[in-house]
């Protein structure tokens, strides 16, 4: 098993090694001086060729970009001049708030969608699958910038039950002490991933429910509801596990909109001022770390994957 | 009397419902089983012997309901319970092997160990404790995952489960048939001695003649959801009366029979129970069926349910008779083949160092327990694959990659066949790739060569039956007109009554078209039927080979002669060879047989013995052979 993780880790490494390259020199490509962009249109060439001579972005792009990766090793992400601040420092102000954010959406979508799922594989094809089938391909459909507006229409503006604006503290503990603050936007969160939460899990289940050893089960004398629990509810989560994983970038992406819509002070809006500010070494930043999180959570699918079924081939 | 009768089974009717889709699966089935005895239930695939096991446990499937009759067990009557009181303690059922018939993601102990909780509400370590115990007492003395199990261990494991509770009763469903005859014969030994022991009775459902011949004292045969005959074990195979047990018994190919004479098979396949007809519902297969049979349902009178009993014991062969040509010239030459598939950082030695002939016009049959190799050598010859070393041949040409001159007939046609495809571009496929002309035509010829009408054309292979698709699969293979057929396993997912049909298509077909043939089967009877000659596999090697009479009349390997005393038919001779194979990723050193060898001594260890010829072709490859060669 740690040889396995080893492995998978060293693989990993180089996918991330691949990820900032291609980053940075794509981000090269569309801003070759970030003098220009740093000091405006209206100050003189010289003083933009000097302002990059001083920060050496006049040298070759695979010397800049070699200096970058030694510094992301010091764990220096460089520096926004439009904000003048360490990306390292905004990042971790915003980040544990983001964290918060995905987290709670994530645990309230698996929350119903594991049981639900396996419910409506159960009664495949009555009347509470159709309607959770239907239900879940809508909120599928819906787009979330959509689905936030009509939440906070509804219970924010009409009934006035929830605040359509998020705590604006920077601490990840106003998740916690302003449950109502956060409410609509986990719930916008949650709302997408519910959706393809439930149908993997239906799909899954149903693939489990037809495999021998759930008639065993039943041989063996024990209740419908224990077969579930005991036996099926794990084998029925595996393929989840890493949908789960593939999807932790995807959560950070809808933070965007959804941090966007609630005015959520978290790393998706910093990414989206950055995005109108031009601030490159923030975006840089984020993609990378978007880059990151993708790497890591499938790593870490696989590895739990690996530790919940024994039969992946772990020498391998 | 009925204090000497455990489970009592009267007049059981279920009924399915699938949409508007009613189907009668059992019908008035009326059965009785002694303290401590084994009744076995045949029948083939949808004769209603697996629904009437599931129908006492009270496990039918989604729609289906008993509507009539009654089980009563010790005097209780089961159908008023909650089946769940029952289930697992009192009645416990053995379903065929299957990779998933165990929970991948737990460890066996505590597989064992639920029911022993659930209903002698112990606790969890005295379950556990009985649950190991249980398990050492089927020789499976370790706690895994199942998929680190082999098939035998599992069917073990599967045991052990069914029995920890002590169960009155156990209704075995299959239990060996996905098992090899080695394993299968351990298996049901097993199983005897553990219901002798405990007292048990057992309801032994299978297809297999020959099992319930060993091991039943008394026999239900079903057909059509109905029990046709019903009596001691000796008495059906010396006093049969119905003439579908008749018919059953004398189509299924022995290693006694003679074979040059077709087969005896039956017409047509069983009735459809969605569309119940008046009458016997095997009067449409019958030779003797009158009016009356066809209109009115023969009562079972105990014994049987036919209008036209016979009385007296199979003799019955087919009619027609094989004229057996004399093999031509080398066709096929296979020469020093391996082939090693990576597994990880292992390799799994599949074929290591084969080599036969096959004359033009000849039949060479493989036989060999499951992993030995015969199906990887069988994808070799026909080109899917590429040997490590080595090479196959054809009329002077190497094989490297897939050719109209070898074709191949799959085991299973129903994965073979493309399901989105009709038959009709199924069979012109072929022809078209190699740009044959007149495809129409040769389609037509193909479906008359193999016996099927021409409506199937613009079918989709799920709407044939088995015995159809293989059909298919034959005319695919002869589509290409190609010199050498390789069948890989052509009959073992079929019934019994269809097996025969297309066993002697097969050798008609062989005949009329001047094929060779090379058959890959674990089931020696069927090789026997087929081949002219025929090489013993034992872990990627060949022990043995010879002509069928030579090596199946007189088997100088000690392997063949274990493997032929493991099949079940009639008396038991021999000693059968016990245990499962040793893995072939890392095979014994010497002769590779030598680990599961009564006669093994430290020179097997050491070195390996070469193929030596006793007598005419009869080869085999052993230091102490069960023959010595005539000189010396």
């Amino acid at each position: 098993m740690a040889k396995y993780v080893l492995h998978r880790l060293a693989v990993s490494a180089l996918v991330m090694l691949g990820i900032s390259a291609v980053v940075y020199f794509m981000l090269h490509l569309v801003s070759e001086s970030p003098g220009r962009i740093v000091l405006g249109q209206r100050v003189s060439p010289e003083a933009v060729a000097a302002f990059n001579h001083q920060h050496g972005f006049d040298r070759p792009v695979v010397v800049q970009y070699l200096d970058y990766l030694k510094q992301l090793l010091h764990g220096d992400l460089g520096r926004s001049y439009k904000l003048n601040e360490n990306v390292s420092t905004l990042i971790a102000q915003n980040a544990g708030r983001s964290a918060m954010l995905s987290l709670a959406g994530l645990v309230l979508a698996l929350a119903i969608a594991v049981p639900l799922g396996i419910l409506q594989a159960v009664r495949r094809n009555g009347l509470l699958d159709r309607a959770a089938t239907a239900v879940s391909y809508m909120l599928y459909a819906t787009p979330s910038f959509l689905l936030g507006l009509v939440l906070i229409a509804v219970f924010s503006q009409q009934a006035g039950l929830f605040p359509a604006e998020a705590s604006q503290s920077h601490s990840p503990w106003a998740v916690f002490t302003d449950p109502r603050g956060m409410t609509l936007p986990v719930i916008t969160l949650a709302a997408g991933s519910v959706a393809v939460f439930a149908q993997h899990q239906r799909s899954s289940a149903l693939d489990q429910l037809g495999q021998d050893y759930i008639r065993v089960a039943r041989a063996k004398g024990l209740r419908e509801r224990q077969i579930l629990t005991r036996h099926l509810l794990r084998n029925a989560c595996m393929p989840l596990i890493t949908l789960v994983g593939t999807l932790v970038p995807t959560v950070l992406a809808g933070n965007v909109i959804v941090e966007s819509l609630f005015n959520y002070p978290g790393l998706g809006l910093l990414f989206l001022n950055s995005l109108q500010r031009e601030d490159y070494p923030l975006l840089l930043a984020y993609t990378l770390m978007g880059g990151f999180l993708t790497v890591a959570g499938n790593f870490l699918a696989d590895v739990m994957v690996a530790a919940a079924d024994r039969r992946i081939e772990v020498g391998k | 009397m009925d204090s000497q009768k455990n489970l009592i089974v009267r007049g059981l009717s279920v009924e399915i419902r699938r949409g508007d889709r009613l189907v009668r699966p059992v019908a008035d089935v009326t059965l009785e089983l002694g303290r401590g005895e084994t009744l076995g239930i045949v029948g083939e695939t949808g004769s209603g012997k697996s629904m009437t096991g599931l129908a006492i446990m009270g496990m039918l499937p989604a729609g289906g309901r008993v509507t009539g009759g009654s089980i009563e067990l010790g005097g209780r009557d089961l159908l008023a319970m909650d089946p769940r009181r029952y289930r697992g303690g009192e009645i416990a059922m053995i379903f065929q092997d299957s990779l998933t018939s165990l929970n991948p993601t737990k460890k066996i102990v505590e597989q064992v160990a639920e029911p022993v909780r659930l209903h002698r509400g112990e606790s969890r370590r005295a379950a556990r404790e009985r649950a190991r115990e249980m398990l050492a007492r089927v020789g499976v003395q370790r706690d895994d995952y199942p998929h680190q199990l082999s098939g035998g261990q599992r069917q073990r494991v599967m045991i052990a489960m069914a029995l920890v509770c002590e169960p009155e009763v156990v209704i075995a469903d299959e239990p060996t048939t996905a098992l090899d005859v080695t394993v299968q014969a351990e298996i049901l030994d097993l199983l005897d001695e553990l219901r002798a022991q405990r007292g048990m009775s057992m309801i032994l459902i299978t297809h297999d003649m020959g099992v319930i011949a060993q091991r039943a004292d008394r026999v239900g045969v079903m057909y059509a959801g109905r029990v046709a005959e019903s009596a001691p074990t000796a008495e059906i195979f010396e006093r049969t009366r119905h003439r579908y047990t008749r018919a059953l018994l004398s189509s299924i190919p022995t290693l006694g029979q003679d074979k040059d004479k077709e087969l005896f098979s039956i017409p047509g396949a069983p009735p459809d129970l969605a569309r119940p007809e008046p009458g016997c519902p095997f009067a449409p297969r019958c030779d003797a069926a009158s009016d009356k049979c066809r209109e009115e349902l023969p009562p079972f009178n105990g014994t049987h349910a036919c209008w036209h009993p016979v009385d007296g014991p199979v003799t019955s062969a087919g009619r027609g008779r094989f004229t057996l040509s004399e093999p031509g010239g080398t066709l096929l030459r296979v020469v020093d083949l391996v082939r090693e598939h990576p597994a990880g950082r292992r390799t799994v030695k599949a074929v290591s160092g084969i080599s036969f002939e096959v004359a033009a016009g000849e039949t060479f049959g493989l036989v060999g327990e499951s992993g030995c190799g015969k199906s990887s050598l069988g994808r070799l010859l026909v080109g899917l694959d590429r040997p490590d070393s080595g090479e196959v041949v054809i009329g002077g040409e190497k094989v490297t990659r897939p050719r109209p001159a070898v074709q191949m007939m799959f085991q299973d046609c129903s994965a073979a066949l493309d399901p989105r495809m009709r038959i009709e571009r199924i069979l012109r496929e072929p022809l078209a790739i190699h740009g044959i002309g007149d495809r129409q035509e040769r389609v037509r010829r193909l479906l008359d060569d193999v016996g099927l009408p021409e409506s199937v054309l613009d079918r989709y292979p799920y709407e044939l039956s088995g015995g159809q698709r293989q059909r298919v699969g034959l005319a695919r293979a002869l589509a290409l007109d190609p010199q050498v057929l390789v069948a890989d396993e052509p009959v073992s997912a079929l019934d019994v009554s269809i097996r025969s049909q297309v066993l002697n298509l097969m050798r008609r077909v062989q005949a009329e078209r001047g094929l060779s043939g090379v058959v890959i089967s674990h089931d020696l009877a069927v090789v026997r039927y087929l081949a002219d000659r025929v090489g013993v596999m034992y872990l990627g090697k060949l022990v043995e080979t010879g002509t069928t009479d030579e090596v199946f009349g007189a088997a100088a390997h000690p392997y063949t002669a274990g493997l032929l005393a493991a099949v079940p038919e009639g008396e038991r001779t021999g000693t059968p060879v016990r245990g499962e194979p040793p893995s072939p990723v890392d095979p014994p050193s010497g002769c590779r047989f030598r680990t599961r060898c009564a006669l093994a001594t430290e020179e097997c260890a050491r070195t390996e013995p070469p193929m030596t010829p006793i007598d005419g072709t009869h080869r085999v490859a052993c230091h102490y052979p069960l023959r010595e060669g005539r000189n010396g």
